[in-house]
């Protein structure tokens, strides 16, 4: 079957606005790649187990709440907004002497290395820390096909 | 209460001796927020996946000092990693403007708020002028 020339341009968009969103591929070679050198917000990393993928990021003082975390195919993309503490407390700053914490909106996209089952993802948030598990799809096990005889 | 008054000096480098099962640890500088209020000042510090138990926050000779073990095993092999699996690590000098005493500390959500009131002597206090 021949992609018609319409697919072929939606594919090319497609891989222009994952440049465009500074998504991170985790399938990409990551060997010797040294703490936040894709310079995007939350810091991630993700483990493997036999049956399911870990993502965990670094999310401290986003309210989970305001969390927004989504998967389809192999696409898991995590958005919120990390609001300044004081915009919620009566404590109006007068001046600052150290401002280092980062606040505002973000999102971030991940290609995950594999299928995910996308019904069972479950996620979790404690001291600042989101934890998603992904269950792989079991879809590498060869499955055994019958054949029928006539 | 000027900024040169409240100077937030950063001296110790030193990082605390490694601890008892002798892998060497590594540390982190958390970052902070620090800025004044009506009331005192105010220090925030991201503090991810370090819980209530493994935080510790104290004064000692005017020298704040904040210290956490971070983010706990995740389950499975590493495919990817952006951050390290840190302690975090910091000290801050105060000056005696401030009540060290009267140290109000919240975690929530991975983020350590302090706040400090300014010491009774240099708040100002208003005199009464009684008339004859």
């Amino acid at each position: 079957m021949i992609k018609s020339p319409v697919w072929n341009d939606i594919e090319t968009l497609w891989h222009e606005m994952d440049k465009a969103f500074t998504g991170l591929r985790f399938t990409a070679p990551v060997a010797g790649l040294v703490d936040h050198a894709f310079g995007s917000y939350p810091s991630t990393r993700l483990h493997e187990g036999p049956e399911a993928l870990y993502v965990e990021a670094m999310v401290p003082g986003v309210a989970p709440e305001t969390l927004n975390l989504s998967v389809v195919r192999r696409t898991l993309t995590l958005a919120g907004e990390k609001r300044p503490l004081h915009a919620d407390t009566d404590a109006e700053p007068k001046v600052f002497h150290r401002k280092e914490r980062s606040e505002g909106r973000f999102e971030r996209r991940f290609t995950l290395p594999m299928e995910v089952d996308t019904d069972r993802v479950s996620a979790e948030y404690a001291d600042g820390m989101l934890r998603v598990t992904l269950p792989k799809l079991g879809q590498d096990t060869p499955r055994q096909v019958s054949i029928q005889t006539a | 209460m000027s900024e040169h008054n409240v100077a937030v000096a950063e001296p110790p480098k030193a990082t605390p001796a490694a601890p008892a099962n002798g892998h060497p640890e590594h540390y982190m500088s958390p970052p902070v927020d620090i800025y004044e209020t009506a009331d005192g000042l105010a220090l925030v510090a991201d503090l991810p996946g370090v819980s209530r138990d493994n935080l510790e926050v104290s004064v000692t000779h005017n020298v704040l000092t904040i210290k956490g073990h971070g983010p706990q095993k995740l389950p499975g092999k590493a495919r990817y990693q952006e951050f390290q699996l840190a302690s975090v690590f910091r000290q801050f000098k105060l000056n005696n403007a401030l009540d060290t005493d009267q140290v109000d500390a919240e975690l929530k959500n991975g983020v350590l708020q302090l706040r400090i009131p300014k010491a009774k002597a240099t708040v100002a206090r208003q005199i009464e002028i009684k008339v004859a």
